[in-house]
């Protein structure tokens, strides 16, 4: 144990490829549910409806007080008795999806109430409809102006899907807990599940600063 | 000199040196010595070898041998300090020094080996399959195009991913939870070593362990590598332990009734294939 021996674990190269490549399916599969979730969340969080509010209040409160592998848990052997049963990358996606809308919907919450209410009362004037107003005046800006804290929500999200290990679900941390089984090398293998992790990210990020460029390109005109 | 005062010399002359041969086997090491303690990595999660019991504390067969150990080399029980791990976490707390020695249901395989050192195995057994009580299964090649749950670090794993890749398997954080998504209808059966699948099957009469059994390997205490001194010491004590009844004790105490003597046999003789204990410093009794 004095040295690092990495033969077993990149031997192994295929299992860990295949461990990324479904670590990268559900997390961005949870981020777009997630988004969705997020920002209909956020509107009924401001609509006038009180029961509405009330209830996705209740959700958002009990999903950011929970830790998330006990969401997992009941979504896994929970919703069993319900008589819903989920298979693993369908109840990790689940709860990943669940678990990022709660946040992301105080971010985009926490946009919308940036809005300055003069460009709504313009927008109106202008004859624009209620739909057009809420798309082009209030949402698409919230986004922009939230848009990092967002790109950081989704990178915890990718970061938080190796939680749903403990489901049998075999990502990448799944994966690595095989081999650590079969190898013993638990310094090396993590070691290797962190490199990888660190360029997932990495990718990301770059992702999210393209889709911020794309979508919100007046933001960095004159950058 | 007479016939009988030489036979009472040879007599003399070769218990001395049994003793003498003995006592160098169980020499506490040094390093142990100064701490004062055995520090023992157990399984919290796997009845009957390591597992909390109502108070939340270590219990089992494994923790009973660790009680032992410390008290013949310390002259108290209590001097030996367990911790809990998992399959996962198991040799980093051996590496990192957290324990001394890890008495965690691990299966001795050629690759471990190269991780850690291995002292004279506590038992071997077979590998066994749980299923919902009401299922037929005869052999392995039923369960081709089906799913078995397992957990992490399971050495069935690599034997049925080489010889059975048909099977679709399933791996859980532990055992427990494999044993649940079997209740749930996740899967077909759990695979895991037979002894652990029949204490499961006890307590729960929706389930039953099949009369599938294969691969017989052997569990045994782990130390760091190079740690020789540690090393001879924990298998001078599992060896004494399998004469001295220790272990025959420890196993009647947790086993119960179920199949108490098919276990006891586990833990004190050789397997019914031969097959010797591969890395044994002292040999099985």
């Amino acid at each position: 144990m004095d040295y690092l021996d990495f033969s077993g674990v990149l031997a192994r190269g295929d299992l860990l490829a295949k461990g990324l490549l479904l670590t990268a399916q559900i997390s961005l599969a949870s981020m777009v549910i997630g988004l969705v979730i997020g920002v209909l969340s956020a509107c009924l969080t401001l609509s006038g409806n009180r029961l509405l509010r009330i209830v996705v209040l209740a959700y958002i409160e009990a999903i950011r007080n929970t830790p998330f592998i006990v969401q997992v848990f009941l979504i896994y052997f929970g919703l069993p008795a319900l008589g819903l049963r989920l298979d693993p990358i369908t109840a990790a996606i689940t709860a990943m999806s669940v678990y990022g809308g709660a946040y992301i919907s105080e971010i985009v919450r926490a946009g919308i109430e940036g809005i300055n209410t003069g460009q709504i009362e313009a927008a109106r004037a202008l004859g624009l409809s209620g739909y057009r107003t809420f798309r082009h005046v209030v949402l698409k800006p919230a986004l922009a102006a939230v848009f990092p804290s967002l790109s950081a929500q989704f990178i915890l999200l990718l970061l938080s899907s190796s939680v749903v290990s403990a489901i049998s679900v075999p990502e990448l941390t799944g994966v690595g807990n095989d081999i650590q089984g079969m190898t013993l090398r638990n310094m090396e293998i993590y070691l290797v599940i962190a490199v990888i992790y660190v360029a997932l990210v990495a990718v990301l990020r770059g992702l999210m600063l393209g889709i911020e460029r794309w979508a919100f390109s007046y933001k960095f005109i004159g950058r | 000199m007479t016939k009988t005062s030489l036979f009472c010399l040879v007599i003399c002359a070769a218990g001395t040196m049994t003793g003498a041969a003995w006592g160098q086997q169980i020499a506490v090491p040094a390093s142990l010595k100064e701490k004062g303690e055995l520090r023992i990595g157990v399984k919290c999660d796997s009845p009957p070898s390591g597992f909390l019991d109502e108070k939340g504390n270590p219990a089992g067969i494994d923790v009973d041998i660790g009680r032992h150990i410390a008290n013949r080399a310390f002259g108290d029980p209590n001097k030996a300090v367990f911790t809990c791990v998992t399959a996962a976490t198991r040799v980093q707390m051996l590496a990192s020094g957290k324990v001394d020695v890890l008495f965690a249901t691990m299966g001795v395989t050629e690759e471990r080996k190269q991780t850690v050192d291995f002292a004279t195995s506590t038992n071997w057994g077979g590998s066994g399959i749980l299923v919902r009580a009401g299922e037929e299964i005869q052999s392995l090649d039923q369960l081709k195009g089906k799913t078995l749950l397992t957990n992490k670090g399971a050495w069935q794993i690599g034997f049925l991913e080489k010889n059975y890749p048909e099977i679709k398997l399933i791996k859980y954080d532990n055992i427990t939870d494999a044993i649940q998504s079997l209740r749930q209808g996740r899967g077909d059966g759990v695979t895991q070593d037979g002894h652990l699948l029949v204490v499961a099957a006890s307590k729960d009469p929706r389930l039953k362990v099949t009369d599938v059994a294969f691969q017989i390997g052997w569990s045994a205490p782990a130390v760091r590598r190079g740690d020789t001194a540690l090393r001879e010491f924990i298998s001078a004590m599992v060896s004494e332990s399998k004469k001295d009844g220790t272990y025959r004790a420890a196993v009647e105490r947790y086993a119960g009734a179920v199949e108490l003597e098919e276990r006891i046999q586990s833990y004190t003789t050789l397997p019914p294939d031969g097959s010797s204990d591969q890395n044994s410093v002292l040999p099985l009794p």
